[in-house]
């Protein structure tokens, strides 16, 4: 690489980086610069060391950050800021309920593709929607690192709260409707179960700003299962999702989030208790 | 191993023990490679701003896919390769195109400009290719520059210079025409 007998003497190099050469000579200089270390060192004479701190300091920052897990990388995506982000890679409330979701959908998704065999049907509508609450209040039960932090740190525990909702909503939703599309059989129930899911979801949250989460999740549990079971016991099991139905989540969903809305501004948080 | 007793370690042996985690021999390759990146990018981009953000994202790329480096070629070449796509990619969806600094600025300086070196320069590197480069207008070396000597797709070039990829193909295809004529006519003058 040194060994090329021509370089660029430093008014060329000076005069380039000022860019004060026509086009063709600077080409000619890049071409070498690319070639030549003895030049490409020279050139360090035309650079603002301050500005190369501060670029270098920007690098190191960035090597240094963890990688984060990808419902968050993809959250980031969408516009959620670095502090949030951390924030929420270490809470270890995603891996867990993502887990859960994939076994428990994925063998309900396989029965309910038995096209003769309505237990199927009733188990995935029984899980689905269970998937994002159990995933929420999974969020908040006991053992909890990020707790601490929420203490000791000045971050708003009502965006706390929205936060790992919407985290465990991105990790867990997509996952179940996927799942539902790709297995034959389940046809508009991979969708429309995320009525009853918003809705269960969001009373959950309600619920935890009264109660804790280990009496919030079987509560919520138990309740649509006797919805479900309710149904299937009638021969019905559609129903829980069909149109009037669809319209009575929707209430539900508005009025839980009218509520939390309410009870968060008045500091009561989810999973804060008294 | 600790690259900083080293600091004259080849590029590749610095690129491989990136890979390998050390962070010190990034940091020879930033202080080696980023005056001649920078002045570089500067050429294209007059935003200072933009261009530090691009410096900083290059290092950041070299150094997270230093496993990928294929060890043919050179490193500096791969760099560039890595900056000037950051530089695109930072600059698309932007409505004004970047000002380019003009090639005129010197062009009336021009003769008593050529020192020995940089008529060796021009000679060796480019012939008489480089005065027909300077017959064509800036619009078309503009985007010359971009898609031969930056290697840049038509694409790319295109989001680069705020164009719309059918102008930029057909100021290459019209460049080309005008160097072809313009080079075989130096030829025939001479035959």
């Amino acid at each position: 690489m040194s060994t090329m007998s021509w370089h660029c003497d430093p008014h060329l190099l000076a005069r380039y980086s000022a860019g004060a050469l026509d086009a063709v000579l600077a080409a000619s200089v890049e071409a070498h610069l690319v070639h030549c270390t003895q030049c490409q060192t020279a050139m360090a004479a035309h650079t603002d060391p301050d500005e190369s701190d501060r670029i270098w300091a920007g690098v190191r920052e960035a090597i240094a950050r963890p990688v984060l897990p990808w419902p968050v990388r993809l959250l980031r995506r969408c516009g959620l800021n670095d502090e949030d982000a951390v924030l929420l890679s270490v809470s270890r409330s995603l891996r867990g309920p993502w887990t859960l979701a994939t076994v428990v959908v994925l063998v309900c998704a396989v029965w309910a593709s038995f096209p003769d065999d309505p237990r199927g049907k009733a188990a995935y509508l029984l899980v689905a929607p269970l998937v994002p609450v159990l995933g929420v209040v999974a969020a908040f039960v006991s053992v909890d690192q990020t707790a601490e932090l929420a203490v000791t740190t000045p971050y708003s525990k009502a965006r706390l709260t929205l936060l790992r909702t919407l985290a465990v909503i991105v990790t867990t939703v997509p996952l179940v409707v996927a799942m539902g599309a790709l297995i034959p059989g389940i046809g508009w129930m991979a969708v429309t179960w995320l009525g009853p899911a918003f809705g269960l979801t969001l009373t959950a949250l309600v619920g935890l700003t009264w109660l804790s989460a280990e009496v919030i999740g079987p509560a919520v549990l138990a309740g649509w299962a006797a919805v479900v079971a309710g149904a299937y016991g009638h021969d019905t099991v559609a129903t829980t999702v069909a149109a009037p139905a669809q319209l009575g989540y929707l209430v539900l969903t508005v009025v839980t989030a009218a509520v939390l809305s309410l009870r968060i501004r008045s500091t009561n948080f989810p999973g804060a208790l008294p | 191993m600790g690259m900083r007793s080293h600091p004259d370690a080849e590029d590749a042996a610095l690129v491989r023990a990136m890979a390998a985690g050390d962070e010190a021999a990034l940091r020879v390759l930033f202080t080696r490679h980023l005056p001649w990146l920078r002045s570089r990018l500067a050429r294209r981009c007059s935003d200072p701003e933009i261009v530090a953000d691009v410096l900083q994202d290059t290092f950041v790329a070299a150094w997270k896919g230093a496993r990928r480096w294929r060890g043919d070629g050179e490193v500096a070449a791969w760099l560039w390769g890595i900056a000037v796509r950051r530089l695109v990619s930072r600059l698309r969806g932007r409505s004004a195109p970047v000002t380019l600094p003009t090639a005129e600025v010197e062009a009336a300086d021009e003769r008593t400009l050529s020192s020995a070196e940089e008529l060796v320069l021009l000679g060796v590197e480019h012939g008489d290719l480089a005065a027909a480069l300077r017959r064509l207008s800036p619009q078309l070396r503009a985007v010359i520059e971009a898609t031969v000597l930056d290697g840049l797709t038509t694409r790319e070039a295109a989001q680069l210079l705020g164009l719309a990829q059918g102008t930029v193909k057909g100021r290459v295809r019209k460049a080309k025409a005008q160097l072809r004529q313009d080079l075989i006519s130096y030829q025939s003058g001479w035959s």
